[in-house]
């Protein structure tokens, strides 16, 4: 096995002023789950249609299976599947009939009825598309993306819209892809899924990589072992103050949150007490817990990953 | 093969849709049969009998003019429903209120002063005189086919009439007859041969509008065409399989409205016939192509949708579809001559023998090759520039 | 009451966003009108279309009848294969050839259809040749006076057009309360009012009433456009013509709601709609004459609401004579059709969510 199957370098695309993709490099191991994770508008799409051949670079090279190109061609795509960010399927050919024509696109491809066990959707078999759930419409895009036997699978925003189960659902089915040797691309904007699938994180804010790493290594990254989150109106004497003390606070002023980073707890709940009573600022909710990869990203930008 | 299947698919996924099953291949069997209980009627109006209210009076030519008018009213295929009344001024007033209302079609008032000015002519002329002739009067209701037509038919009458007058006033006139010789290929005129090509362009128009130019702006909008894209398909094979799967409908199109022309309306057209086939391909190829351009510079699927509708129902009346519109104002002529249907409707009708088109056989056909080649070129350019 | 004007100001927007109701009730109709007020509103059929007869050069006699009548006119030619030849080419119309005492009428049948004239064309020629023996030109002078079924003088497009405006009525009413009760109901807007404190026939109120507005005034705009561009002459009585039409939209409405309580799918009920609407434009007779019909087809066409509306509307737009009290019935039977079936479908409506 090859040490890295996708390797992309300095890619850029810009769309008048606005840089969609700003120098964007990374590279992708094989077998691996490699996530783009950013709010909505950061560039994920884009850098990834652009690796899947939808859209053309201003420049930038990738390397794909020890191939450079500039873009991705015919030969590269035989070895690719992709789950766009639309969730495109005619709404009247049946689950069946719609794997078996992307099967019919490809030379080599799994057979239908495997993939249908894969995705669990063999008693959806002949249900024509337009009366499936949303969850069920999602498993077979991706079921669509594996049809020929991929070696990278694209998914962009895979579980977006999903409920708790069938996310849940989607995660299983790629923990089994990568099982079988694959390799996933995926961009999300839910931390959870980063750090419960990937294998290497790539935090893409306003078309560039801010930081990237393994999810347990981008938390301890934040050097601090807690977090405390605190609910009440600051004001700027209590942020000097809490500033003083090397608490590095981060307040949230839409919603009225503050972000303490702490290693230890009982102190800086005590000083927290303390200078609250003293300015006569009321608490009105206290969450101690572990960083995740929001407060990575939170701590990097000042904003949240979601757009509340 | 892989073309032949996607085309399979794309074909069975489009008339799946009960919407797009109706409209594009019941509707223009229903649209004919429509036409043909609707127009053919109008042609020929054997079988009609109109009311006519017939004011007379005594005198000799009265009589005879109302003898001949109770004969043409008798029997099972008579051609009036005669109503005679005294000829006075109180009973002109009521049956012109009749008239109004439709409950006549048509008066015919002989004045009390006909017969004697009737004599007074004839006298005059064979003086050698000029005298102007004595006038009846015929009320007709206007926007009244009916009445309009009935008139047409008491003019023939009355023509005949006048003959008779001459002989009996003792005139020597030789008897001419007319007989009619038909040259040509068709020996009868017969409406469904008429409307049979046009009910073939429109069907290929509206598979072009909304099973090409809607359906693709569609497929665009919802990402399929995309996702294609990131498949080693070339994009070419998939434009192929498209228009395959579009051929096979419109095939199908054509073949229903064929049967039902043929086999229940005995149309005389040769849909196997050169003119016929030439025609149909160049109109399948010309409208397609239209669908295909429409599509290309529809942003969404509702603006490709607004647009057909809106070209919809003028292209194909003002393309001579359905009525002839060689003698409109200049003002929109212009969509007259550009439109390809126009083309289309005449060259194919002039080809089978149908109908004599204004436009020579040439312009029929460069003028919808020159649509095709510019829509052709143009959904090209914008596929390539597009950023999918 | 608040309430019920804001819902009202938002159905008025809604109107240019729900396309296909916009469509079918403004431009539809707009287009139709523009289309045969140019195509018959200009020359009556065959005005200065004259007929080309070919005759043969020594024919004077023949040559100078033919150039008399009028809508045709003479050409001569040398032979009877020559006049043949230019017939099946199209440079002339027919042939009129002198034999033995028989005027012998040349023709094709393709261009025969252009002009009905062409039927009796040889009667009237041999009539004419023979008075043109003995000099008498006219024996009886036919005057024809033709009446207006109307108030006012109208051209073949004025007729037509209060036809149109009924169409627009139809469409707008009939597609406006498919889209309120089928497509609203399915996309669970009736149900989100209907947890609300307003009353549901509040609400019901402050939609129908948007919707009717607008329908009125794409009927009048349609009305007001046709008779300014083609220069129609209507005498309009405004009472009479808001009552016809104001009802007549209720009507219409009540045919939607009938529509869409049969048939549950609004695309399914909205599609009905367009082949009903297909189907009236041909068989109401307001367009095509029905007159040449078989009877049952006649009568068919003669109890479709289309047909009711259309004649109530040319009523009162002058063009056709009509008592008042007729447009008055129907707009009485319209309105409470309309109430009945409100009634009974607007609860449903409600209930079922």
């Amino acid at each position: 096995m090859r040490d890295f199957i996708l390797e992309v370098e300095d890619l850029k695309k810009y769309y008048g002023e606005v840089k969609a993709v700003d120098g964007i490099s990374f590279k992708v191991k094989q077998g691996s789950i490699f996530t783009l994770l950013g709010p909505n508008g950061a560039g994920k799409t884009t850098t990834i249609e652009i690796i899947e051949g939808l859209r053309i670079p201003d420049s930038g090279k990738i390397t794909f299976l020890d191939e450079t190109v500039s873009k991705i061609g015919k030969k590269q795509k035989a070895y690719i599947g992709v789950s766009l960010q639309e969730t495109n399927l005619i709404p009247y050919l049946t689950v069946k009939e719609t794997l078996d024509m992307f099967k019919s696109i490809f030379d080599r491809s799994l057979s239908v009825d495997d993939v249908l066990k894969m995705l669990s959707l063999e008693d959806k078999a002949n249900t024509y598309i337009k009366n499936l759930s949303g969850g069920q419409k999602q498993r077979l895009v991706i079921g669509l993306a594996m049809i020929n036997d991929p070696l990278i699978l694209f998914l962009d925003e895979p579980t977006t819209g999903l409920d708790p189960q069938a996310r849940r659902n989607t995660w299983d089915i790629l923990l089994n892809l990568k099982a079988k040797g694959k390799t996933i691309i995926l961009t999300t904007h839910y931390m959870e899924e980063a750090e419960f699938l990937s294998d290497w994180v790539c935090i893409m804010d306003q078309g560039r990589i801010i930081k990237e790493g393994t999810s347990q290594t981008l938390i301890r990254d934040l050097e601090k072992e807690s977090l405390i989150e605190v609910e009440l109106d600051v004001n700027s004497v209590m942020l000097e103050e809490l500033n003083s003390s090397g608490l590095d606070p981060v307040y949230d002023k839409k919603h009225k949150k503050l972000l303490l980073k702490t290693n230890d707890i009982l102190a800086t709940t005590d000083l927290l007490l303390r200078l609250s009573k003293k300015n006569s600022l009321q608490i009105r909710d206290v969450v101690i817990r572990q960083p995740n990869l929001e407060d990575v990203f939170l701590s990097l930008t000042g904003r949240t990953l979601r757009e509340e | 093969m892989k073309i032949l299947k996607l085309a399979d698919y794309l074909f069975k996924s489009l008339i799946r849709d009960k919407s797009s099953f109706f409209w594009l291949l019941i509707f223009p069997v229903i649209l004919l049969a429509i036409m043909m209980i609707i127009f053919p009627p109008l042609y020929e109006t054997k079988s009609v009998t109109f009311d006519l209210t017939l004011m007379s009076h005594k005198g000799m030519f009265s009589e005879i003019i109302e003898r001949v008018f109770n004969e043409v009213s008798k029997g099972e295929n008579k051609i009036f429903q005669l109503k005679v009344v005294q000829s006075s001024e109180e009973n002109l007033k009521r049956e012109l209120e009749n008239l109004k209302v439709k409950k006549t079609n048509l008066i015919v008032e002989i004045p009390e002063s006909f017969d004697a000015q009737m004599l007074n002519w004839f006298m005059l002329k064979n003086m050698g005189g000029n005298p102007p002739p004595p006038s009846i009067n015929i009320y007709s209701l206007r926007h009244q086919a009916s009445s309009e037509t009935a008139y047409i038919i008491v003019k023939n009458i009355f023509q005949k009439l006048e003959l008779e007058f001459i002989k009996r006033i003792g005139y020597k006139i030789e008897e001419v007859t007319s007989e009619t010789e038909i040259v040509g290929t068709k020996d009868t005129f017969s409406f469904i041969d008429f409307i049979y090509p046009g009910i073939v362009i429109f069907v290929v128009f509206m598979t072009g509008l909304f099973g090409i130019g809607t359906d693709m702006a569609w497929l665009k909008e919802k990402g399929i065409i995309r996702r294609i894209n990131v498949t080693p398909l070339p994009s070419s094979n998939f434009i192929i399989s498209y228009i395959i799967s579009r051929i096979y409908l419109i095939i199908l199109q054509i073949i229903l409205v064929t049967l039902t022309a043929k086999l229940i309306f005995k149309t005389t057209v040769n849909p196997l016939s050169p003119p016929f086939i030439g025609y149909s391909l160049l109109t399948i190829v010309c409208l397609s192509s239209f669908g295909f351009f429409l599509a290309s510079i529809s942003k969404t699927t509702n603006s490709a949708n607004a647009i057909s509708q809106v070209l919809n129902f003028p292209m194909q009346f003002l393309g001579g579809l359905y009525f002839p519109v060689t003698n409109v104002p200049w003002a929109i002529r212009w969509i007259v001559l550009i439109n390809p249907i126009t083309y289309l409707a005449s060259g194919i009708r002039d080809s089978l023998g149908i109908l004599k088109s204004p436009y020579s056989p040439i312009i029929t056909i460069t003028v919808p090759i020159l649509w095709t080649v510019f829509c052709f070129l143009f959904t090209i350019k914008r596929f390539n520039k597009e950023e999918f | 009451m608040r309430v019920v004007f804001s819902l009202f100001l938002s159905t008025l927007k809604v109107f240019y966003r729900d396309k296909m109701t916009f469509f079918f009730t403004l431009i539809f109709p707009l287009t139709f009108v523009i289309i045969f007020g140019f195509v018959f509103g200009g020359s009556s059929s065959g005005g200065d279309n004259k007929l080309l007869v070919g005759v043969l050069s020594s024919d004077e006699r023949l040559y100078s009848v033919v150039n008399n009548i009028e809508n045709l006119e003479a050409k001569k030619f040398d032979s009877i294969s020559s006049i043949r030849q230019a017939i099946l080419e199209g440079k002339i119309d027919g042939g009129a050839v002198y034999e033995d005492g028989k005027i012998k009428i040349i023709l094709n049948l393709t261009t025969m259809q252009k002009n009905p004239f062409s039927r009796t064309l040889g009667d009237t020629i041999a009539d004419r040749f023979i008075k043109s023996n003995i000099k008498i030109d006219k024996v009886i002078d036919l005057k024809l006076t033709s009446i207006e079924p109307g108030k006012v003088s109208t051209s073949e497009l004025g007729y037509m057009i209060p036809g149109v405006v009924a169409l627009s009525i139809f469409n707008g009413g009939m597609f406006s309360m498919i889209a309120l009760f089928g497509d609203y109901k399915k996309r669970g807007i009736l149900k989100r009012f209907s947890v609300t404190p307003i009353e549901p026939y509040l609400f019901t109120v402050g939609m129908i009433l948007g919707r009717f507005v607008v329908t009125l005034a794409s009927a009048t705009v349609v009305l007001l456009f046709s008779q300014l561009v083609f220069r129609v002459n209507f005498s309009i009585n405004w009472l009479l013509y808001l009552v016809s039409a104001s009802t007549s939209i209720l009507g219409m409405m009540a045919f939607g709601i009938l529509l869409s309580g049969i048939f549950s799918e609004p695309s399914v009920a909205s599609e009905v709609g367009s082949v009903l609407m297909t189907t009236m434009i041909f068989f109401s007779g307001i367009y095509f004459p029905l007159e040449f019909l078989p009877e049952y087809l006649r009568r068919f066409g003669s109890i479709l609401p289309l047909a009711y509306v259309a004649q109530s509307i040319r009523i009162s737009t002058g063009v056709e004579t009509g008592s008042a009290i007729f447009v008055l019935n129907i707009s009485l039977m319209m309105t409470i059709v309309f109430f009945i079936l409100v009634f009974i479908f607007g609860n449903k409506a409600f209930k079922s969510e």
